[in-house]
């Protein structure tokens, strides 16, 4: 269980991708997708379903080729690879799947031990390196067990130490937690994240869950239409989206759900975590005067920042009162607004 | 009589279960890699190459849509070639093989297809080559399933044995057509279908236990 001696990186240069369905329109699945992703990060995609996300994760291990642009990892261009030089390039890429896609017929252990047989290991060999994996994902006492007996959580275990057993460079996560319950999602991220930390591994993953990206990534860039129309720190790209794809992802405001009763308006505070200071809620009464209450709010930490929402009501300033409401919030949150 | 008719019963038994075990050993081992063969040169298969699919593809269908009594005389020459003679046990064995692999491989094909296509993606991923796919992944993934098809092609041979008689090789069916049908011997006749039907059941039992030990899911 060697740490890999250091993660990879991955360079997405004016990628394109698209599809011709028999008989059907062509279907523009990456238009110009440019991005980098730093050896030892975490870098996640998130996008709404059919934004392109699989297609895009499967042209870094060459399941699939670009139609325009290069995807390189470690200075390597994916698509010039011939069919023959590509399962050795992918020995040194693991990849986990919403699916799991741990193969029925073999025990849990064979399952690991796999991918080191495929590279010419005995399994006796395999077996024993896959019993140390299946130690580190916490399920040493399930080796001889047939994955159709496991959780999910536990599945997705097998599936991170199968990917793990050749000490890739890059992991790549396919929606790795779409099927699992909000806990094991939890504990499978912790272990993304714990895996990162320990071996040093670059981690590339899709999803279409904003809280996934929000408990693993360090930066992320968000997916839509084919299209990368935001990149960034997560607590940046979080606390002040720039794309109106982002601010739906991140929160499908209903506004009609925010009644407010006649006579009371209703004020929106950003918190961008630009700032290192918490909301001080004394100095924001304070700036909204007497009368405002709380209607709805958040404010998490991402990254060790604070950022999120607060949405107060307060009686109906009168004449040009609100103005000087809203510049007496700008010291306290760059974004405040009437809405 | 009773005497003679038991020998009968017992030579017929042992025709059958050469005719089947002979032909059903090398339906196996042709019809195995054919399916697969089949299956990986189709569109989208990890070995595509649809020429050669097509050419395998209709030379099966082509088999496996003649009558098996027409193709017991049309392999005469073939029969001929192969073991020396066109008539006996041995000669029935040639036309039940040609007739039972086509059969085999086609379900053997419909078995490897059930393996569900993420599977080859995850070996694809791992570093797999075409050719560890097929042996790592979609053979022992489709093996229940193909085992639990095996036993269908059996039984199936054993119908198809009981035309044999017409090559003069024998067998159950062949005893039930000239004693029980032709002597009108309800009694030899009533124990030949009895006996066909007890063999069937316990192929059709060994078979779906095996394939139900083999099977994960």
């Amino acid at each position: 269980m060697t740490a890999a001696a250091k993660g990879a990186s991955v360079r997405f240069a004016e990628v394109g991708k698209s599809y011709e369905p028999r008989g059907g329109a062509t279907v523009e699945a990456l238009r110009s997708v440019s991005f980098d992703v730093a050896p030892g990060e975490i870098f996640g995609i998130v996008g709404r379903s059919g934004a392109g996300k699989s297609s895009l994760i499967r042209l870094v291990n060459g399941l699939e080729t670009p139609s325009a642009g290069s995807v390189s990892v470690d200075g390597i261009d994916v698509g010039s690879l011939s069919a023959r030089d590509l399962p050795e390039f992918r020995r040194r890429i693991g990849m986990i799947f919403q699916g799991f896609n741990l193969l029925h017929a073999k025990t849990v252990e064979d399952n690991v031990a796999l991918p080191l047989v495929l590279a010419g290991r005995s399994w006796k060999e395999a077996r024993a390196k896959a019993g140390d994996w299946l130690g580190l994902v916490g399920l040493d006492d399930k080796r001889k067990v047939f994955p159709a007996r496991l959780s999910g959580g536990q599945k997705q275990r097998v599936g991170i130490a199968r990917a793990l057993a050749l000490n890739p460079s890059l992991l790549l996560s396919d929606e790795a937690t779409s099927a699992l319950d909000p806990e094991s999602t939890r504990s499978i991220l912790a272990l993304l994240r714990d895996i990162n930390r320990r071996l040093g591994v670059t981690i590339l993953l899709i999803t279409h869950e904003m809280e996934v990206i929000r408990q693993v990534a360090d930066r992320v860039g968000v997916l839509e239409a084919g299209r990368l129309v935001e990149e960034g720190p997560v607590w940046k790209v979080f606390g002040s989206p720039a794309h109106e794809a982002t601010r739906s992802i991140l929160a499908p405001k209903d506004r009609e759900a925010l009644a407010t009763s006649p006579g009371r308006v209703l004020v929106e505070i950003d918190f961008t975590g630009a700032d290192s200071v918490d909301p001080d809620l004394f100095v924001i009464t304070q700036a909204l005067g007497p009368g405002c209450r709380l209607v709805e709010g958040a404010v998490e930490r991402i990254q060790g920042r604070a950022a999120g929402r607060l949405i107060f009501s307060v009686p109906e300033p009168q004449n040009g009162e609100g103005e000087r409401l809203i510049g007496r919030l700008k010291p306290i949150a760059p974004k405040a607004e009437f809405i | 009589m009773p005497h003679t008719l038991a020998g009968l019963f017992w030579r017929a038994l042992y025709e059958t279960g050469i005719m089947i075990g002979a032909s059903g050993a090398i339906s196996f081992a042709v019809g195995l890699p054919l399916g697969l063969v089949l299956l990986a040169t189709s569109e989208g298969g990890i070995f595509q190459t649809l020429w050669l699919n097509r050419v395998l593809g209709g030379l099966v269908n082509a088999i496996r849509s003649t009558p098996f009594i027409i193709l017991l005389v049309a392999l005469i020459p073939i029969t001929r070639l192969i073991v020396g003679t066109s008539i006996g046990l041995w000669a029935a064995v040639v036309p039940l093989t040609v007739a039972s692999t086509p059969f085999f491989a086609r379900l053997v094909e419909v078995a490897a297809r059930g393996v569900p296509p993420g599977l080859v993606e995850a070996a694809k991923a791992m570093g797999a080559t075409r050719w560890q796919i097929l042996r790592h992944v979609l053979l022992p993934e489709a093996f229940s399933a193909i085992v639990a098809n095996f036993t269908i092609t059996i039984v199936s041979m054993i119908n198809a044995s009981a035309m044999a008689g017409a090559v003069g090789a024998g067998g159950l069916g062949d005893l039930a057509m000239r004693f029980g049908y032709q002597r009108f011997d309800d009694l030899v006749m009533a124990e030949v279908v009895g006996a066909l039907i007890l063999i069937v059941t316990c192929v059709q039992y060994a078979g779906d236990a095996l394939a139900r030990r083999l099977d994960h899911q």
